[in-house]
């Protein structure tokens, strides 16, 4: 899960997924949209891919990165994990902070 | 997506109230936790799980009664990765306007989701019920 924050925590890795769920495409497809060169890419999409947040196919002599959404799935159920937390304690919160009025004032 | 959690409640409380039920290990103990030592400006904390030990932890890094306060905010499930929660109550009429930010997981070692839906030693009870709505949810 780390190696996924890691692969989504910059900008042009963003970039790229924004990108690639669209459409799968090479590397040079990719470059060709950045001012960037190829290898540093090709760093970016090792990245990526590490998060499996990419998946690469080789078709013929090309290779295309195709976007793979299932982890950040993971990220959202994790973050939402918490989400519900804070439901719950804050309707305890409620809850006992106006009970407690009835019995103070 | 985002990587942040922002509530907010409305409480038929003053804010110096809802200021001690943020910060005092008995009023704490009636919704979250029970706190080991009342929150303090630049003071690490620790809340008690039901069987004694520490279930979430941190530091208080800033205090301002009755108006902020905020910690960082970790437990087993983060390995000790600082989360930041980020609490303001703004005085309206007949209460407080209580608003929580929870932020800071990007690069938290976070278990896979199977992981956390397993029984691995558990956080409390609430989380449990958390689990028991996120499989549903999933299920979905």
């Amino acid at each position: 899960m780390q190696t996924v924050f890691r692969a989504i925590s910059d900008p042009t890795r963003r970039k790229i997924l924004g990108l690639l769920s669209e459409r799968a495409m090479t590397i040079g497809e990719v470059t060709d949209r950045f001012d960037m060169t190829r290898p540093a890419i090709a760093k970016h999409l090792h990245i990526l891919a590490e998060g499996d947040l990419i998946r690469v196919e080789a078709r013929g002599r090309e290779r295309l990165n195709h976007f793979n959404p299932d982890p950040l799935k993971n990220v959202a159920d994790w973050i939402a994990v918490f989400d519900r937390f804070w439901d719950a304690k804050l309707d305890n919160l409620k809850h006992a902070l106006e009970q407690g009025d009835d019995n103070e004032n | 997506m985002t990587t942040k959690i922002e509530k907010s409640v409305f409480l038929r409380a003053a804010p110096e109230k809802v200021w001690a039920y943020l910060t005092q290990p008995e009023q704490l103990k009636l919704w979250f936790h029970e706190a080991r030592a009342p929150l303090e400006d630049g003071q690490p904390y620790a809340l008690k799980g039901g069987d004694g030990d520490d279930l979430c932890w941190g530091e208080v890094t800033s205090a301002n009664p009755p108006t902020e306060l905020i910690y960082t905010f970790t437990h087993n499930h983060l390995k000790g990765h600082k989360t930041r929660v980020h609490w303001t109550l703004e005085p309206v009429e007949s209460g407080t306007l209580l608003r929580l930010v929870h932020d800071g997981f990007e690069d938290a070692p976070v278990p896979a989701f199977d992981m956390l839906c397993s029984h691995d030693g558990g956080w409390d009870e609430h989380l449990g019920r958390m689990r028991q709505l996120a499989k549903e949810s999933v299920g979905a």
